[in-house]
Order: structure tokens, then C-alpha cells, then sequence
């Protein structure tokens, strides 16, 4: 019978861990593990620490150990303030990302037109706003803004409908 | 009636910028001593 779906006197669950949960350690040849670090692309972590001579072949100090799991072992060089910087560093990136990959522009312009108009009252904005690729790659709205006066000579009354508040006029000069 | 400031909006946060592309607009002129730090000149 299967050890994995048979029972011991330990329990099956002894016997699925010593058959599947086993961290693998293989001697042989040197195998170069992916040099990437803790879980940006993989869940395997690798490392190295200094062993005793007498669990060394051909007299090398240095042994490569291979550890492998979901990003949680304690490599023991790595000290908790330092650990905690990187998992604090790890969960602002993968938030970064996630907020870069979920921002998306507002598709309606009119969504901060109150506070444009709280910024500059006295300016006329107008109604169609175009889009624009900054040189960073990022997105901006482009409102032309009209000034508007009452005070010259040689005017007469227009008004651009809804670009205007309802209280004020708008000016536009005529050549006659 | 001049278009002599363009308001740029950035499309994620709305953080508003205005821009001066009329410096000969007097009206402009006298929103600009009002509001000395309101427009940005365009590099």
C-alpha cells in the first residue's frame, strides 16, 4: 500500500510530510540555484554559511546550502530590524505596483472642476480638455483658462454657455 | 478675452498646475501680483 494513503502508527500525515515535505538536500555535483532573493520571482531562497571542516568534501570552508519554501525560513544572517526593512520595502513595492496597475485616469474631466474653479475663480475655464503624455509617461488633463474683463472698450457681451459661471460675463473683444 | 493660461490637471491625483502662455495679457498681469505664487511659467 501507498505510505501517503495508508496509516502508520504515526499517523498518515507523518507520512505525507516524510514523503513530500522533505527539503530537498542532494549530494552531488554543485548546482548553481537562480541567484534571486526572497520571492520577487521565485519562492526559493538560497544562501550560504560556514560549516565545520569535518562536514566539508575536498576541504573547502565554504558549503552552499539550498533552502527552499515559501520565503519564510530564517537564514540566521539577516538580523529582525533588517528582515522587517525589507518586508516593509517588499509590501511598498508590491503596493506600488498594484496601485500603478489600478490607476487609471479619470475618464471624466469635470470630476475636479470644482476645485479648479475654487483654485482660480476668476479664470474662465474651458469645457473641452484634452489629454496629454507627459515626459514621465503620465497622464494630465489640459484645460484652457480664459481672463475675462468687463473693463475695456470696444466689447460686447458673449457668453460661452456653460464655461462660465452663472454670475459672471464674459467679454470678448470686436474689431469694428 | 484671452486664452493666456492652461491648466494642467494631472490625470491620477488632480493636482492642478496653471501655466502662463500670455505674459502680454494685462488682465493676467494683475492676477499675477495678486496671486504671485497661482501661475507657474512654463519651462
Amino acid at each position: 500500500m501507498n505510505p501517503v494513503n495508508g496509516f502508520h502508527v504515526r499517523g498518515p500525515a507523518h507520512a505525507a510530510v516524510e514523503q513530500h515535505a522533505r527539503p530537498e538536500h542532494r549530494e552531488g555535483p554543485e548546482r548553481d540555484p537562480p541567484e534571486i532573493y526572497f520571492g520577487l520571482l521565485t519562492d526559493t531562497m538560497s544562501t550560504s554559511r560556514r560549516a565545520s571542516r569535518s562536514s566539508t568534501s575536498a576541504g573547502r570552508d565554504q558549503q552552499r546550502h539550498l533552502l527552499s519554501g515559501h520565503g519564510r525560513h530564517r537564514t540566521g544572517r539577516i538580523s529582525p530590524p533588517r528582515s522587517a526593512r525589507l518586508r516593509a520595502r517588499r509590501s511598498g513595492q508590491a503596493a506600488l505596483q498594484r496601485r500603478r496597475q489600478s490607476a487609471e485616469p479619470p475618464v471624466d474631466a469635470e470630476k475636479h472642476s470644482r476645485a479648479r474653479r475654487n483654485l482660480a475663480p476668476f479664470l474662465t475655464f474651458d469645457q473641452d480638455p484634452y489629454i496629454v503624455v507627459g515626459d514621465d509617461g503620465r497622464l494630465s488633463w489640459v484645460m484652457d483658462a480664459f481672463t475675462t474683463s468687463e473693463q475695456l472698450s470696444l466689447l460686447q457681451a458673449h457668453r460661452p454657455g456653460r464655461a462660465a459661471p452663472p454670475s459672471t460675463t464674459c467679454a470678448t473683444a470686436s474689431r469694428r | 478675452m484671452r486664452n493666456s493660461v492652461k491648466a494642467v490637471i494631472d490625470a491620477y491625483n488632480g493636482t492642478t498646475t496653471f501655466y502662463v502662455f500670455d505674459n502680454n495679457d494685462p488682465v493676467l498681469a494683475a492676477y499675477r501680483r495678486i496671486f504671485p505664487s497661482l501661475f507657474q511659467t512654463p519651462r
